[in-house]
């Protein structure tokens, strides 16, 4: 069977993936509990969980900006908290953060 | 594992812009290419790249689990003390860790071996997620690929089902260096992955973070912030003026602290050490040690802390072949036998293979006229076909 037949992955519409059950049912601790080189501790750090597939949004749709999100915004900045702290380092080097 | 030239769907450049995958193009070079992809047997796919990525990542938490006990490695990673014992709080804390990418050398005659591990800040999420699996879906519509063509690929589900995991229906800050086009990009996909997980979502420059006198940090509205996904590497905050105010702090980090020890290039000669002669690892050492000298005069040459494969160099037969300059390197390098990546027409290719939320779940590739892979190698997608 090949692997999308597994994953059931669902493209919708022109704005990309928005919903699929799972393939990868069987979670790390379990691989890592199959690896003899690993310990119980190393096996327990990994987020994950068995729900929490697509809602049926659709990937950067505009009608994503949705209730639960909160925009930031620059106008209410408070005299409370200092700023400026973080993003001297990727400004210097001019660099993607990523890798 | 074959490199097949294809033509191009003849609208993608517009398909991109509409999906918000605006760096599909940089400085006027494909970033994004579809003139060719890699076709992968689902053997190769599942042994060779799938199993190996799963036993790496689970060899990775061996080793935080040996780093947080040991002052002598975490000197070697050049960690800065101060933030040893949050770090290792973070691990015993069991805070969960989101995603990464091993990229790997594979040629599909011998086993995937570990270049190098992006633990803490792995892109190129958007496109391997999402229009990587739109091209599959079209190339099969236009018979472009055989119609019976697959995808090796859930890492859209499984970044959700981190994000409800991690957040729990919590807000999460997302924060990165946003006006740059492609961080920026990244971090909108990752919004809407946890958002379709149901948390309620903010966005934030790095710089636009707030320290308050007690040491918490707040968004532009002065709200606390207490789920933070950075876009940022941990080796930049823990650097920078707010650095101190991190052991302490109430906010929770994605990816957590933790991945600081696994996101530096040290972990190559200490994975080595701990697992010698693994069949998904090569030869590494730190560049200080002796035993470097038995790579002889052929190895890849590479600052502990880098991204994008700046101040990478490649020496073969003690002549620098390839190199990349960039302002990494004062904590030290290591060096790494040289491994075998897939060249056809002088197309260097190497294999990202992802893991989201505990299990391997795709792959990327990319692909560049040299050796080192760099910001601007292009993304070439794969196709399962046998």
């Amino acid at each position: 069977m090949k692997r999308s037949m597994k994953i059931g992955l669902i493209v919708a519409g022109s704005l990309g993936v928005t919903s699929a059950s799972g393939y990868y049912l069987k979670q790390r601790d379990d691989a890592c509990r199959r690896n003899p080189r690993a310990t119980d501790r190393d096996c327990q750090h990994s987020g994950h969980g068995s729900s929490g597939h697509g809602s049926g949004r659709s990937v950067f749709g505009t009608s994503s900006t949705s209730e639960t999100s909160t925009p930031s915004s620059p106008s209410a900045q408070s005299s409370a908290a200092e700023r400026g702290g973080f993003g001297s380092t990727g400004r210097v080097f001019g660099l993607l953060s990523g890798g | 594992m074959q490199r097949i030239p294809c033509r191009e769907r003849a609208d993608w450049r517009e398909l991109a812009e509409q999906t918000g995958f605006a760096f599909h193009t940089i400085d006027g070079e494909s970033y994004w290419d579809e003139t060719a992809y890699w076709g992968f047997t689902l053997t190769e796919i599942e042994e060779d790249l799938e199993a190996p990525t799963r036993e790496l990542d689970c060899m990775c938490g061996e080793l935080v689990a040996r780093a947080i006990g040991d002052e002598a490695m975490m000197r070697r990673l050049a960690i800065p003390v101060r933030y040893w014992n949050w770090i290792a709080a973070s691990w015993t804390g069991s805070q969960p860790s989101l995603y990464g990418r091993f990229d790997l050398g594979y040629c599909g005659d011998g086993p995937a071996k570990l270049l190098e591990y992006n633990a803490d800040t792995p892109t190129g999420l958007f496109e391997s997620a999402v229009f990587q699996w739109l091209w599959l879906e079209q190339a099969i519509e236009q018979q472009i690929v055989p119609a019976d063509a697959d995808q090796y690929n859930s890492l859209h589900e499984r970044l959700i089902e981190g994000w409800a995991t991690v957040g729990q229906g919590r807000h999460v800050h997302l924060a990165g260096m946003i006006d740059n086009a492609e961080d920026n990009g990244t971090v909108r996909y990752m919004e809407e992955c946890a958002r379709q997980a149901g948390l309620g979502t903010t966005m934030l420059a790095m710089s636009d973070i707030g320290r308050r006198s007690d040491g918490s940090f707040v968004d532009l509205d002065d709200r606390p912030i207490d789920l933070m996904f950075k876009l940022y590497p941990w080796e930049w905050m823990l650097r920078e003026a707010f650095g101190d105010r991190l052991p302490g702090s109430a906010t929770q980090f994605v990816e957590p602290p933790w991945k600081a020890i696994l996101s530096t290039k040290g972990i190559l000669p200490l994975l080595w050490e701990m697992f010698p002669g693994h069949p998904n690892l090569l030869p590494a050492y730190f560049e200080s040690d002796p035993a470097a000298a038995s790579l002889g005069t052929s190895y890849v040459r590479k600052p502990l802390y880098s991204r994008e494969g700046a101040n990478v160099e490649i020496v073969v037969g003690g002549s620098a072949i390839d190199a990349d300059g960039g302002p990494y390197g004062a904590e030290g390098f290591v060096r790494q036998a040289v491994g075998t990546i897939p060249h056809p027409g002088g197309n260097y290719a190497v294999v990202g293979s992802w893991v989201a939320a505990g299990r391997p779940c795709g792959l990327s590739l990319r692909e560049d006229r040299g050796p080192i892979t760099k910001n601007t190698s292009r993304f070439l997608p794969h196709a399962i076909i046998g």
